[in-house]
């Protein structure tokens, strides 16, 4: 067997993928401020990393970070769509060793991820950096030998953090690691901030609907919900909630938003945004109660909130519109205009997440694979949470970018709070 | 008991025998390819007094008659058959043209359609393998087969995408590839080409 130096859909395309990455390393000023402050001393010297995450321009941004910082890396997509083909050609002409394209077979995608473990040298990897958990599977299940080196390992989603917490309960997890996930500066910012500019920018993409004036239904007021409902306000949309949380429906009225049930709001709501990670949210019931031509999406995680076999099953005729844009018209003969088939509107319909928020959570990313390369034993076999102290850093990271001047406790103001200058200053279980 | 093959020709006073010919039905007599003049029992006003035997021919006079006009329609064959083979041999070529023609097409186009989930370029090479379960559906792949390791699947064929979308099997791809050079230097020489009028 021969493998390939890196196994891309078109090198060619590698000068416009840098073209991107160029514009993105302005928007990621997490990244830069990292590569500036570690670039020189090399923190990651030695660390083999094999990654297995979105080959996207930003994460080319994070490649070249843990690059700039003296690691070694060997790349894999974590989908089989998601590959920005010019941006893995922008790193595979810089000579790093990443194989993934967009439109892999589930064949092929193992075959890419399984090629980032033994490095150009000859040697195994010794750092994982995975998202959704395919890489820490293959390892463990089918190359249990390279275990022994791996120093850490540091998740980015939530499906693979629920994979580790299994792993661990199970006795099967072998290497210490860092739920990125759940760092403050990643969750809280890429669910609020995140969904708060792709939600909209999705629906505009696909209806070009006039938000201002229009009601729109939030069902869900966690983090995304948030988010959504605060960008559709700003539109001047007139936004409804459904919870069932008694806090967050407080929350929720405590901003002005009236709180009510879905069959209750119905047949006042002109769109609909399901965020609430729970199944059957709108269903043929409400369908048939809603305005004519009401738009109905879904920014939640799974795409089981909309009832979409429903409206297959029961519609009258399927008109398509364009890809992600479905108009369904149903036996009381209205319409209901249905984005990106009830999956995630901001990637069906949208780019996703702009390179900024994702600066956050790679920043997680990059700080996780230091601190578990230079500090061996400092985290027992288990699922760890990034230390508050670099959470904050994260933020710190982004200050300078945004023009944002911090101000600095007074060490007598330090006593006076029992907080250290540099912080942490907040304890674990602050919830911002 | 088997007599040797000479004792079979040879009668019991020593005299060869003639290989005794029988009538094939199936064949053509080719006596009746002759085709005489008919008769006048009465020439000139004047009836003869014995048609039959004025008449009279041995049966030599027809076969000699019969063998030069089978000779004259092998003349006629061979000039014809030779034009005609030559014809035929255009045909033949221009038949096996067209037949390549469309089985190019078809390859083409059965390639442009086979299962991939991604977006093919030019100039790459792709491989065709069949999937590991009973339906044993084709896909494409840009992993070879050597790539592919221990888990390669079951590989069927590679072939070179050309720069206008058709497929160049594997073991071709040199031949078009010198073909693509003389078309190149061609290309350039007609671009340098002065055509001068006086």
């Amino acid at each position: 067997m021969s493998k390939p130096a890196y196994k891309v859909a078109d090198i060619s395309l590698a000068e416009f993928g840098r073209k991107e990455l160029d514009i993105a390393e302005n928007e990621m000023p997490g990244l830069m401020y990292l590569r500036a402050k570690y670039g020189a001393s090399k923190p990651l010297k030695g660390a083999r990393i094999a990654g297995c995450l979105h080959m996207t321009i930003q994460t080319a941004c994070l490649i070249e970070t843990l690059i700039e910082l003296g690691a070694e890396v060997t790349w894999s997509s974590c989908n089989i769509f998601s590959t920005q083909d010019h941006a893995a050609a922008a790193m595979a002409a810089r000579g790093v060793p990443v194989y993934a394209w967009k439109g892999e077979t589930d064949e092929e995608y193992m075959w890419c991820v399984e090629q980032t473990l033994v490095f150009p040298d000859g040697k195994p990897l010794n750092m994982i950096l995975d998202d959704g958990g395919d890489l820490t599977n293959l390892v463990h299940e089918k190359y249990p030998q390279f275990l022994a080196d791996i120093k850490g390992l540091s998740e980015e989603t939530t499906t693979g953090v629920h994979n580790l917490y299994k792993m661990f309960k199970s006795d099967k997890l072998k290497v210490p690691a860092i739920n990125v996930n759940d760092s403050v500066t990643k969750s809280k910012f890429d669910n609020l901030y995140g969904c708060r500019e792709s939600l909209v920018d999705g629906i505009k993409r696909a209806t070009d609907v006039m938000l201002a004036g229009k009601v729109a239904l939030v069902a869900g007021y966690g983090d995304v919900g948030k988010g959504s409902a605060q960008s559709l306000r700003g539109f001047g949309c007139r936004v409804i909630i459904t919870e069932v949380d008694p806090i967050n429906a407080l929350q929720a009225s405590m901003e002005g938003y009236e709180v009510c049930t879905v069959e209750n709001a119905v047949s006042r709501c002109n769109i609909f945004v399901t965020t609430t990670g729970c199944k059957d949210i709108l269903t043929g019931k409400h369908f048939l109660q809603m305005k004519n031509d009401a738009i109905v999406c879904n920014i939640g995680h799974f795409d089981c909130e909309i009832d979409v076999k429903w409206l297959e099953d029961n519609c009258v005729k399927k008109t398509n519109i364009k890809p992600q844009v479905d108009r369904y018209t149903l036996q009381n003969g209205k319409n209901i205009l249905l984005l990106a088939e009830g999956r995630l509107v901001n990637l069906g319909c949208a780019m996703g997440h702009p390179s900024f928020v994702m600066s956050c959570s790679f920043s997680n990313q990059v700080l996780a694979q230091i601190d578990l390369w230079t500090n061996p034993g400092k985290y027992p076999l288990g699922v760890h949470m990034l230390p508050k102290l670099l959470d904050e850093e994260v933020a710190k990271s982004h200050l300078e970018a945004l023009d944002i001047e911090l101000t600095k406790l007074s060490s007598d103001q330090s006593s006076y709070l029992g907080i250290p200058v540099e912080g942490p200053f907040k304890p674990d279980h602050y919830r911002y | 008991m088997s007599l040797p093959t000479d004792a079979i020709r040879q009668d019991d006073r020593g005299f060869q025998k003639a290989e005794m010919q029988i009538m094939n039905p199936r064949e053509a007599n080719f006596q009746e390819t002759v085709n005489l003049v008919e008769r006048n029992p009465c020439p000139n006003g004047v009836a003869l007094v014995d048609p039959d035997r004025v008449g009279k021919k041995t049966q030599f006079d027809l076969v000699e008659l019969a063998a030069e006009i089978q000779k004259a329609d092998h003349f006629t064959r061979a000039t014809a058959g030779s034009k005609l083979s030559v014809i035929a041999e255009q045909v033949r070529f221009l038949q096996e043209q067209a037949a390549k023609v469309l089985e190019d097409a078809q390859r083409n186009a059965e390639l442009n359609h086979i299962a991939c989930n991604f977006k093919k370029i030019p100039g790459k090479t792709y491989y065709v393998y069949k999937k590991p379960d009973i339906n044993g559906r084709k896909y494409m792949s840009m992993i070879s087969p050597e790539e592919w390791g221990a888990n390669v699947p079951e590989f069927v064929a590679a072939y070179k995408l050309e720069y206008d979308m058709t497929w160049t099997p594997f073991d071709k791809i040199e031949q078009r590839q010198d073909e693509n050079l003389a078309i190149d230097k061609i290309l350039k020489a007609g671009s340098q080409l002065q055509l001068t009028f006086s």
